[in-house]
């Protein structure tokens, strides 16, 4: 984290497919070694994939997924006299979009037995739906929140 | 006369009253009158025996050209050098040279006293006379029209403000004193202010002495000029890539080191870059590219071609410089590998802390 100034954020290019921002920036976060050429195959398979399964549109898949997987608020710790309480926070945008698409992929990761393009399909649709690992992470993640809610009025 | 004090009501300068003190005799000259050569006569005079050290320099150079010494200009003198003592340094200040003394050195005063000792200006005592004359001057211009009678208030349509300013150095060239930097931009922001008011038109021919000459096109200056085969060549870099480009009229084909577009570019990305400047300046179908490029990889390379080509555009008929320009197209990317550091592994990775 930068002491000095506050970072601008970096703008992304659409996405040359669907012209998709958030698409793009998706693929960023799925390459590894700055090899984007494989990452973009890699989610345009799994997007051609969602095609396939679901009959629909994948954008529109795409979207309700992440959306489904973003939370709203966190806990992060804090220390009180004393004590270290987990204090429940919301979130800026860009912070839970980038947890969203860290979970999918993740997921998609973890997944054994499949090459990386069905896993992400997977993860996916099952967050579309309300399923998979990303969207249990950020249930969680709520149902943290709203144990600690004692101490929301220790937000900063 | 204080110029801190001009920002609220009106200040005279101090005028000398010559007539009210009797003139009996020579003032003893003070220290400072004293200190200056008695020959100390126009603005312009050098360290003494600059200048003729600097002609028989020229007259030398003269003889081994085999050319006349009258004949042998400035211009000369450069070309001279630069045949009998080339260099491949890069930098310019390190380069052998010989300039006339008026490049060299900084105007010097004239003398500021007068015939009996008396400092000729009023604010001589500030040590920066030029200076404040100045900042008085623009105040005055200022003052006076903020005060004029209403109706002579508007008259003129400023083209929008002015960017460039004179530099600070060569404003003190031009007063002949230092000038801080805090002095500098008071004075722009008062030049600014002036030349930014509406009944200011008369004022346009005295504040044209500060600033700096508007370039219209920076340095790539309209490669125009198609060659022999009415092609026209532009040269694009990025990030250890290098393009060359030749753009000649005809279908619009692309070809990449022989190869057609397609195949040289799999990825779209990379073949958007090479088009964008065409798409944008509409010309998509109507020019015959062909590039050649070399080092680095797919993606610099794209980007050196796409500079290329848009720098080949802005010679072609029409004004596509405007819209290439405001498109960024014709920046040349600066960003390349950071260098690595000793003591580090990487350009900005470092090594693991340890305490002890």
């Amino acid at each position: 984290m930068s002491r000095r100034r506050r970072a601008e954020p970096r703008i992304v290019k659409p996405d040359p497919r669907y012209n998709n921002a958030e698409l793009a920036k998706f693929i960023n976060r799925v390459m590894l070694k700055g090899k984007k050429s494989t990452a973009q195959r890699l989610v345009y398979d799994a997007l051609e994939l969602v095609r396939t399964d679901m009959s629909q549109d994948p954008m529109a898949v795409f979207s309700t997924a992440l959306r489904n997987a973003t939370p709203l608020v966190e806990v992060r710790p804090r220390r009180v006299g004393g004590a270290t309480y987990q204090v429940p926070v919301e979130l800026r945008t860009s912070r839970s979009e980038a947890l969203a698409m860290r979970w999918i992929i993740r997921g998609a990761r973890a997944r054994n037995g499949m090459r990386m393009a069905r896993g992400l399909a997977n993860e996916f649709m099952d967050a579309a739906r309300g399923e998979g690992s990303a969207v249990r992470r950020k249930d969680e993640l709520h149902r943290m929140a709203e144990a600690n809610r004692a101490f929301v009025h220790y937000r900063r | 006369m204080r110029t801190d004090m001009l920002r609220g009501g009106c200040v005279q300068p101090i005028r000398r009253a010559t007539g009210l003190l009797p003139l009996s005799g020579r003032r003893p000259l003070s220290k400072a009158a004293s200190s200056e050569p008695s020959s100390a006569g126009s603005g312009e005079n050098w360290h003494p025996g600059e200048v003729q050290r600097w002609e028989f320099g020229r007259r030398k150079l003269a003889a081994m050209m085999g050319q006349e010494e009258v004949d042998f200009t400035e211009g000369e003198v450069e070309k001279a050098l630069r045949y009998l003592l080339p260099t491949r340094l890069r930098a310019r200040d390190a380069r052998p040279l010989m300039k006339h003394p008026s490049h060299v050195f900084n105007k010097r005063k004239e003398s500021a006293f007068d015939a009996s000792g008396r400092p000729l200006e009023a604010a001589f005592y500030t040590g920066f006379p030029a200076y404040h004359n100045l900042v008085y001057q623009v105040y005055q211009m200022t003052h006076h029209l903020n005060t004029l009678p209403p109706e002579q208030r508007e008259d003129r349509e400023e083209s929008g403000p002015t960017k460039f300013w004179v530099k600070r150095k060569v404003l003190a060239n031009i007063l002949a004193e230092e000038i801080s930097e805090f002095q500098y931009r008071d004075l722009v922001s008062r030049l600014a202010r002036l030349a930014g008011h509406p009944r200011a038109s008369a004022t346009t021919e005295f504040l044209d002495q500060f600033r700096r000459p508007h370039f219209s096109h920076s340095s790539s200056s309209k490669p125009a000029q198609p060659n022999t085969h009415g092609q026209i060549r532009s040269v694009g870099r990025r990030k250890s890539s290098v393009a060359v480009v030749h753009l000649g009229a005809g279908g619009g084909g692309v070809t990449v080191n022989s190869e057609p577009l397609l195949s040289y570019f799999p990825q779209v990305e990379h073949r958007q870059q090479v088009l964008f400047p065409l798409i944008l300046t509409e010309l998509l179908g109507g020019v015959a590219v062909d590039a050649q490029v070399r080092g680095g990889g797919k993606t610099g390379q794209a980007g050196a071609i796409r500079l290329a080509v848009s720098k080949a555009l802005t010679g072609l008929p029409g004004d596509h410089h405007s819209l290439l320009e405001e498109a960024g197209l014709l920046v040349r990317d600066p960003r390349a590998v950071e260098r690595k550091k000793p003591g580090q592994k990487k350009a900005r990775k470092k090594f693991a802390w340890v305490k002890r």
